[in-house]
C-alpha cells in the first residue's frame, strides 16, 4: 500500500474503527493469558453462577460450573480468530488457485471448475459445513476443514474474472510475445496483479467464518467444551437462559464485536482498492 | 422468455444430480454403524447379531456404494426419499409435514427484510445524511455481523420473556404468533442489508439520463420516485435476495433449534445426532432445492422489472 493509499485509508472512518477493534482483539487473543484473571477451564462450584458484579472476583459473573466468564470470553478470542483466519486462508488459496487456473488456461480447465464451483455454491455454505462436521465430527481441527473446504466459491469467481481481465493486458501480451512459459506467466504476471482483491475478499470473509463456526458450536458440533468457543459457551448458557441471562449475552457480544470489527475492515479495504464500489456506497 | 425458463430448468440438472452425488458420498462415509446403533437401542444397550444384520439387509448396506447411490436417485426421481433409520417414519411425509413450517417462516423473514429494507433505504436516500440514515447504515453493518441465533435469543429475553407480548417457542401450525420472533430474528440480517443497497442503488439510479428526462418533462416527484427511481433500483435488491437467500435457508437450522420449530433445519440436527443418513440426506436436498428454485424465480423476476433485460 502506498502512502497515499495509507492516508486514503484513514480518512475512512469506518476502516479505522475496523482496523482498531481487530487489533484488539486479535492483542487479547495473543495475551489472553495474561489478562485473564483465572484460567479458562478453572472453576470453583461454591462460586457458580454469579451475577453481573456480584462478586469482586468476577467482574463479568461466573458460568454453571463456577468459572471465570471474563476469562472465558477473552480466551475464546483465541479460537474464533484462529478459526476464521485458518479457514479464510485455506479458503483464498484454493479458490484463488482454481479461479487463476481456470482463467487462465480457459476451455475445458474453465468449464470444469466452474461447474464445480456452481455445485458447491449451490449448497449453503453452513449446510455443507454441518455435514462435514458430521462425517469427521466435532472438534476444533475438524472445524478448521469443514469451514475451510466449503467458502471459496466467491474467491474462485473473483479470481477468474480478474484473471480474464489481466490476461488482456498488454503485458501480458509482450510476455507472451517473447516466448514467456505458462508458469513464468502466471507467477510473475496474473498472480502478482490480481492477487489484491483476493486478499480482500479473504479479509471479508473472515467474519462470516466466525459466525459460522459459532453458529456450529451453538448445535454442539463446533469446538468442545471446556474450550470457550464463543458459540458453545452460548449454547450451554441457554440452560440458564432464564436465571443467569449473561452467559448466553456476553458470548454474543464478543462475536458481534469481533465480527463487526473484521466487515469494517473488509469494506474499507474493498473500497480502497474499487473505486466503483466506493462510488455506489458513498 | 418461456425459453429461457425451460433451458434454464434443464441447466439445473447437472447441477442437482452432481449435488446429491456430494451429499451421498460426504453422508456415507459417516463413520459408525447405523444399524447396530439402531439394534443397540432396540434391546436397551445390547446389539446382538442377528438383529444387526437383519435391519443392514433390510435398509440395503450389504450392496456397494454405487448400487445404493443409483437406488437414492431412482427414488429420488419417484419421490420417494426412503426412510428413516431411527424412527422408520416414511421421509417423504415427513418433509410434507415439515417444509411448511421451514416455508412460512423463512418466507415471513424474506417478506419483513424486503419491506423493512426498503422502507428504510428508501428513507435514507430521501433524508441522505439524517439520523434515519446513520441508525440505517449502523444496523447495515451490525446486521452482517451478529449471528442469527443470539438475536432469537436476545428478542426471545426481552419481547417474550420481560415483556411477555409473544409465545417463547414453540409451534402451532394455526398460529402466527409463533413465528414473529424467529422471523425477525432470522431476517434482521437482511433488513440491514436491503436497507443498505436500497439506498445506494436508489442514489445510483437518481443521477440517471431517464429520471433527469422524467424530472424535465414535469413529473412530479412522487411519480419520478414511485415509478423510475425506485422501480428500477429494485433490480439490485432481488439480486441480493437470491445470493444471501442460502444464507437464510441455512440459518433455518439455527432458528428452528432456538425457538423449537418443527421444520426441516431442526430435522437435520436431530438426524445428524442420530446418525439418520437417509433423513439428513433429504433435509440437505430439500434446502439446496428451494434455494435453486428461489434463484429460478429471481432470473425470471429481472425480466419483469427491467424490459431492457432480455434472454
Amino acid at each position: 500500500m502506498s502512502h497515499q493509499g495509507v492516508k486514503r485509508f484513514l480518512r475512512k472512518k469506518n476502516a479505522v474503527i475496523g482496523a482498531t477493534i481487530v487489533i484488539m482483539v486479535c492483542f487479547i487473543a495473543v495475551f489472553a493469558p495474561l489478562l485473564s484473571p483465572y484460567h479458562y477451564a478453572h472453576g470453583d462450584l461454591n462460586d457458580a453462577l454469579l451475577g453481573i458484579g456480584e462478586d469482586s472476583r468476577y467482574l463479568l459473573g461466573t458460568d454453571h460450573c463456577g468459572r471465570d466468564m471474563l476469562s472465558r470470553v477473552l480466551f475464546g478470542a483465541r479460537i474464533s480468530l484462529l478459526v476464521g483466519i485458518i479457514a479464510q486462508l485455506a479458503n483464498t488459496v484454493i479458490g484463488g488457485t482454481l479461479g487463476i487456473v481456470g482463467g487462465f488456461y480457459g476451455r475445458v480447465w474453465d468449464d470444469i471448475i466452474m461447474f464445480v464451483t456452481n455445485v458447491t455454491l449451490s449448497i449453503p455454505v453452513l449446510i455443507f459445513a454441518l455435514a462435514l462436521m458430521a462425517l469427521l465430527g466435532p472438534g476444533l481441527h475438524n472445524l478448521f476443514i469443514a469451514l475451510g473446504i466449503t467458502n471459496w466459491c466467491g474467491t474462485c469467481r473473483l479470481a477468474r474474472s480478474k484473471t480474464l481481465s489481466v490476461k488482456e493486458e498488454n503485458y501480458v501480451e509482450a510476455a507472451q510475445a517473447i516466448g514467456c512459459s505458462n508458469l513464468r506467466m502466471l507467477f510473475k504476471h496474473i498472480l502478482p496483479n490480481s492477487i489484491m482483491p483476493i486478499i480482500v475478499i479473504g479479509t471479508l470473509g473472515i467474519g462470516d467464518a466466525i459466525l459460522i463456526a459459532a453458529s456450529l458450536g451453538f448445535l454442539g458440533l463446533g469446538a468442545q467444551p471446556p474450550l470457550p468457543e464463543w458459540g458453545s459457551m452460548l449454547s450451554t448458557g441457554r440452560n440458564y437462559f432464564f436465571n443467569a441471562p449473561w452467559l448466553s449475552i456476553l458470548p454474543g457480544v464478543a462475536i458481534l464485536v469481533t465480527v463487526l470489527g473484521f466487515n469494517l475492515l473488509g469494506d474499507g479495504l474493498r473500497d480502497l482498492i474499487d473505486p466503483h464500489t466506493k462510488k455506489l456506497t458513498k | 422468455m418461456l425459453t429461457f425458463i425451460i433451458r434454464r430448468f434443464l441447466a439445473f440438472i447437472p447441477t442437482i444430480i452432481a449435488v446429491t452425488f456430494i451429499i451421498f458420498v460426504v453422508l456415507n462415509l459417516l463413520p459408525g454403524d447405523a444399524a447396530f446403533v439402531r439394534a443397540a437401542g432396540f434391546k436397551r444397550g445390547v446389539a446382538n447379531i442377528e438383529g444387526i444384520a437383519q435391519l443392514r439387509e433390510q435398509w440395503g448396506l450389504n450392496d456397494p456404494a454405487y448400487v445404493r447411490y443409483f437406488r437414492f436417485l431412482g427414488g429420488l426421481l419417484r419421490g420417494d426419499l426412503g426412510t428413516s433409520y431411527r424412527t422408520d417414519e416414511v421421509l417423504s411425509d415427513v418433509i410434507k409435514e415439515r417444509l411448511p413450517v421451514t416455508l412460512k417462516l423463512a418466507g415471513i423473514s424474506i417478506l419483513l427484510a424486503v419491506v423493512g429494507g426498503l422502507t428504510f433505504g428508501f428513507l435514507a436516500a430521501i433524508h441522505r445524511g439524517s439520523i434515519i440514515d446513520l441508525v440505517c447504515m449502523v444496523t447495515a453493518i451490525v446486521g452482517v455481523s451478529v449471528p442469527e441465533f443470539w438475536v432469537g435469543l436476545m428478542l426471545m429475553l426481552v419481547v417474550a420473556v420481560k415483556w411477555g407480548l409473544l409465545p417463547t417457542s414453540g409451534y402451532s401450525s394455526g398460529n402466527i404468533l409463533f413465528l414473529i420472533l424467529p422471523s425477525l430474528a432470522l431476517g434482521f440480517r437482511y433488513i440491514g442489508l436491503i436497507a443498505r443497497i436500497t439506498r445506494s442503488s436508489m442514489l445510483d439510479v437518481a443521477s440517471q439520463d431517464y429520471v433527469r428526462t422524467a424530472k424535465a418533462k414535469g413529473l412530479s416527484l412522487f411519480s419520478v420516485r414511485g415509478k423510475h427511481i425506485f422501480r428500477n433500483a429494485l433490480v439490485p435488491i432481488l439480486t441480493i435476495v437470491g445470493l444471501e437467500s442460502g444464507w437464510l435457508f441455512a440459518n433455518t437450522v439455527v432458528i428452528e433449534e432456538v425457538f423449537g420449530l418443527p421444520g426441516i433445519g431442526r430435522l437435520l440436527v436431530v438426524s445428524i445426532l442420530g446418525r439418520d443418513i437417509p433423513s439428513m440426506q433429504a433435509a440437505i436436498l430439500i434446502m439446496v432445492l428451494a434455494f435453486l428454485i428461489l434463484n429460478l424465480a429471481i432470473d425470471v423476476g429481472y425480466g419483469f422489472l427491467d424490459p431492457r433485460i432480455r434472454y
